[in-house]
């Protein structure tokens, strides 16, 4: 039931885009510059925990640079809000500031801003901001968190910051009665998005029409817009929010709230400048939004037949001070029960505040996490009862993501198989043998090393986006039922054409509907055609690397016969784009692009009704191409082109906008294999082969689809074997700088083959899956796998469970098992 | 610092002239200034980056004297009389120099925000080596951090671009 995913849109060869980043002319927030622009800076707490006692402004505000101060005091005095939680899932409210008042609660944590005439000053005069703190003892691990002796935040009892539970069947029992049974303490640890651009704002306050221009790094230009509105108490209209080019975001510039962009408001209207900020990468390091930092205690059971029959967990997550945005665990639990029939099933998941920085979404945002438990699970499993795993995996497939008990056959059965066949995974079998026969015949030496083979699955469809964008978060106790996000007549009133009004030059189908509102499965767009055949493409979506402005103007041109070159694609500018989501979650291409899609071919029926009213040819055999129509049936009189249409209906143009909302989101599924060789003495460990196949539904550009992919799978790399946030007892970040805090450097990295398979989504109107986070998600358990495969080589028993594998970690697995 | 390229100012302000892309610049700087802020802040060519200011990402990476360097490692005055090459001068009359050609065909940039710095160092490890082995590119641009594109097309764009600038070694030739 292979269906061959052909390209059917013209992929352009490289990218509308491309050409001003290769030329140096390209905009990210810092390049911008205003008259009489003023430096902020940030004064952060050297303390994990502590209580602030005075701040010292007095030899500050002696200096020439000197502008202006803010201490949490100011923002208190300005009625400045706390900083935003989401509450879905509900969460603990964590009263904070976007600068400490009365205590500091993580290093780095904000405690002033200053405003300052000249950059080169800015560091200097950071340092003349007298602090004194009187520190108190700081929460730093999950354990001290539970004991509950400090709490992070006063008012609450203990330090749980959300909890929930998934369960149904009866899992003790299965697991007490199974003839399998394994059990493994899973955990990746602390880590960062780390784009390679920092964080930036730029914003003017016109004193003359009250109005914020703020320029920032944001994965969504609408999403800051209504932070800064609810938490300065001013109107959304107020701001006008943009972006242009921006240097990566993998989470870390998505709904966060940050301190920057506000504060930068504050001190310029305060003090009538532009008001520009840049993070340095230690800031970065110290403030960016982390992610991962969860546990999985696990036991999964099988019967003799290597049929899972129980999962039990509990699953823990260090969120730091907690942040704005928290469904990332809650995510990891869904992902960790999405691809398998398991009857019967217990989790729990616990958040913990500690004294850390706040926890955001890093590339997966809990789909890492979920699918490596599950994954290094099964693999452990397959070790025990001693078969292939990809045969236990085979085995235990549910028919769809979420579903088990009818049968029907699995989609992933078709990655796996396609997996097996690609990567001749028989012939990888052997050479592994040879390369550890060798070795074991050889012993350890400096010039020896031993091979490991892994492999991860994760089933596709849009199962885990559940309903986690305005769901209850409740978990179905006892029911095996999957959260759905089918919401009551999602996408009804979009259903039906809507008759606009005809404004005098442009015919607009918005008409006098009530704006929608927009959420994660749901994106905004805005299609113009003029007379002469030019299109734009409005989108709420913001590319900052996955090429949208190229993918996007591809549809508009397959859906409207417009050449590509005559597609301009508009994003990141709240005034021109009048409502938005952005761009995170593996969502725009599904969302956004069918947002596109539907905004065409309403274009395309107002065009096609005037045609067929004029030449009496029925409008569903009509077509358009190049500002000309065109009819599948015989027509006695010649059709009329585009700019006579339009002449006729007395407009030089025709748009259409669409708010339009997917069923759900339908995420692309994955099957990875990972080859690698490990160094005992060395613990160095050397990718030296990387394989996925992918469904990730059509592809509107083969090419962008696949550069997703090759960086998704070197950010799980990265994550399994180098890359780790490390504190010291008292909460001091030991990794603030690319030093310390590595990330996978070209010489770290393997080709990436990719092969694709599936079928179309039938959820999007572009047939697309989602796929910016895929290889991330899967990638850490392929990884994870093949290091363990390796290290029972070199000693049965050694084990890593707890990812990154380090060179230091590899070294006391092998040490410790006696 | 002495020197007709640096002179010290009554303000502590120092001048320094340097050429860049082939044109002359001078400017005036504390000596504290870094090169790639007096790159991006005195004259604007914005297209040099800062990925984290402690030399590893190698987003500020140009061509001092034919070198690659770290423009955030290097103070401005220390650039006294250098020819400096950044983004913003390989590009020749609106034509892409054969290395932004292969990124742009391969695939080899997705935020473009280290892309300047590695189109420089693939420029002189070109120069330096014009048929590199993937491990000499790897190697090349060890310095060179993206965290988008997992290096898969960055490698094959260097690949493309020591293949095309060899064939348009061998029309020059003939």
């Amino acid at each position: 039931m292979s269906v061959v995913l052909e390209q059917t849109v013209s992929e352009p060869k490289g990218r509308v885009e491309d050409r001003r980043l290769l030329t140096g002319t390209g905009r990210f927030v810092d390049d911008l510059k205003m008259e009489g622009q003023a430096y902020m800076g940030i004064v952060r707490s050297m303390y994990a925990h502590a209580r602030i006692k005075r701040i010292d402004l007095s030899t500050l505000r002696s200096s020439p640079d000197f502008i202006a101060a803010l201490t949490g005091e100011d923002l208190l005095k300005e009625g400045v809000a706390t900083v935003s939680q989401n509450q879905w899932p509900p969460q603990k409210p964590a009263k904070r500031y976007h600068l400490a008042v009365g205590k500091v609660r993580f290093v780095g944590e904000p405690v002033a801003a200053i405003l300052v005439r000249r950059k080169i000053a800015l560091e200097d005069l950071i340092e003349q901001v007298g602090v004194d703190y009187e520190p108190l003892p700081a929460v730093t691990t999950i354990e001290e968190s539970k004991k509950g002796t400090t709490l992070v935040f006063e008012d609450w009892r203990d330090n749980v910051s959300q909890s929930a539970d998934q369960k149904w069947g009866k899992a003790e029992d299965a697991i007490a009665s199974a003839p399998n049974v394994i059990r493994a303490k899973l955990g990746i640890a602390r880590q960062e998005s780390v784009p390679m651009e920092p964080h930036s704002v730029l914003t003017r306050y016109d004193r003359g029409r009250d109005l914020y221009e703020v320029f920032a790094t944001v994965q969504s230009v609408h999403g800051l817009r209504e932070q800064l509105a609810s938490e300065l108490h001013v109107p959304e209209e107020k701001f006008h929010v943009k972006v242009m080019d921006m240097g990566g975001g993998f989470g870390s510039k998505g709904a966060q709230s940050y301190p920057e962009p506000l504060l930068a408001c504050l001190f310029s209207r305060r003090t009538g400048l532009p008001v520009k900020w840049t993070a340095t990468r230690t800031e970065e390091f110290l403030e960016a939004a982390t992610g991962r930092d969860e546990y999985c205690d696990i036991a999964v059971a099988c019967d003799k037949e290597g049929r899972l029959v129980a999962l039990k967990a509990n699953l823990e997550c260090d969120a730091g001070v907690t942040g704005t945005q928290n469904h990332m665990s809650q995510l990891s639990m869904w992902t960790m029960l999405g691809g398998y029939r398991i009857p019967n099933v217990d989790v729990q998941l616990r958040v913990y505040a500690t004294n850390k920085m706040p926890m955001g979404p890093v590339r997966g945002a809990g789909a890492p996490e979920g699918t490596y438990f599950i994954e290094r699970a099964m693999t452990i499993m397959a070790e025990k009862i001693g078969i292939d795993p990809l045969e236990l995996r085979r085995r235990n497939l549910a028919p769809r993501p979420g579903q088990w008990g009818a049968g029907g056959p699995a989609p992933g059965m078709e990655l796996i198989d396609a997996l097996v066949k690609e990567s001749r995974y028989q012939e990888l079998l052997k050479w592994k043998s040879e390369v550890n026969s060798r070795f074991a015949r050889q012993g350890p030496s400096k010039s020896n090393v031993v091979a490991g083979l892994g492999v991860s699955f994760r089933s596709g469809g849009g199962a885990d986006s559940g309903d986690w964008s305005e769901g209850s978060g409740e978990s179905e106790s006892g029911s095996g039922q999957w959260p759905t996000s089918e919401g009551e007549g999602a996408g009804d009133w979009r259903q039906s054409e809507a008759e606009g009004n005809p404004s005098p030059s442009w015919v607009d189908s918005r008409g006098e509907e009530a704006t929608p509102t927009l959420d994660f499965t749901s994106e905004y767009a805005r299609v113009t055609l003029d007379k002469s055949g030019r299109a734009t493409v409005y989108t709420g979506s913001s590319p900052h690397g996955q090429g949208e402005e190229t993918s996007f103007a591809q549809l508009a041109s397959e859906e409207l016969g417009t050449p590509l070159g005559d597609v301009s694609v508009v994003w990141g500018d709240t005034a021109l784009v009048p409502a938005g989501i952005g761009t995170f979650g593996s969502r725009s291409a599904a969302t956004g692009g069918s947002a596109v899609v539907d905004a065409c071919r309403k274009i395309k029926s107002q065009l096609f009704g005037k045609v067929a009213t004029v030449t009496g040819v029925d409008a569903k055999f009509l077509s358009i191409r190049k500002g000309r129509f065109s009819s599948t049936t015989q027509t006695q009189t010649p059709l009329p082109t585009l700019a006579e249409v339009m002449e006729m209906m007395g407009v030089t143009g025709v748009s259409a906008e669409s708010y339009f909302r997917l069923s759900s989101i339908e995420y692309s599924g994955g099957a990875h294999l990972c080859v690698i060789t490990l160094d005992p003495e060395l613990g160095a460990v050397r990718v030296v082969k990387y394989l996925v196949v992918e469904d990730c539904g059509r592809m509107i550009n083969k090419t962008i689809v696949e550069g997703q992919l090759h960086g998704g799978v070197l950010h799980a790399i990265g994550g399994s074997l180098f890359e780790k946030l490390a504190y010291d007892d008292q909460g001091n970040l030991l990794t603030s700088t690319m030093m310390d805090y590595c990330i996978p450097t070209a010489v770290d990295s393997p080709e990436v083959e990719v092969f694709h398979r599936g079928s179309p989504s039938t959820a999007t109107l572009d047939g697309v899956k989602g796929v910016g986070e895929s290889g991330t998600n899967v990638g850490y358990a392929a990884v994870m796998n093949a290091i363990n495969d390796a290290l029972a080589q070199v000693r049965p028993g050694a084990r890593i469970d707890v990812a990154p594998a380090t060179p230091e970690a590899i070294s006391a697995a092998i040490a410790t098992v006696s | 610092m002495s020197g007709k390229n640096v002179r010290a100012k009554a303000d502590g302000l120092t001048e320094v002239s340097m050429k860049i892309n082939g044109r002359a610049y001078r400017g005036e700087v504390e000596p504290r200034t870094l090169l790639v802020y007096f790159l991006r802040d005195e004259l604007n060519l914005t297209g040099t980056h800062v990925g984290c200011d402690t030399g590893h990402c190698g987003a500020c990476t140009v061509v001092m004297d034919g070198k690659a360097v770290k423009s955030c490692m290097v103070l401005a005055v220390r650039a006294k009389g250098a020819e400096i090459l950044t983004v913003e001068g390989l590009a020749h009359d609106d034509r892409l120099h054969p290395v932004q050609v292969a990124f742009t065909e391969n695939h080899g940039l997705q935020c473009g925000f280290c892309t300047p710095g590695l189109l420089l160092s693939t420029l002189t490890l070109l120069q330096r080596n014009p048929h590199p082995t993937e491990e000499e590119i790897r190697r090349g641009i060890e310095g060179n951090l993206c965290r988008c594109t997992g290096y898969v097309n960055v490698v094959r764009s260097i690949r493309a671009a020591a293949d095309s600038m060899a064939k348009q070694e061998v029309r020059g030739r003939s």
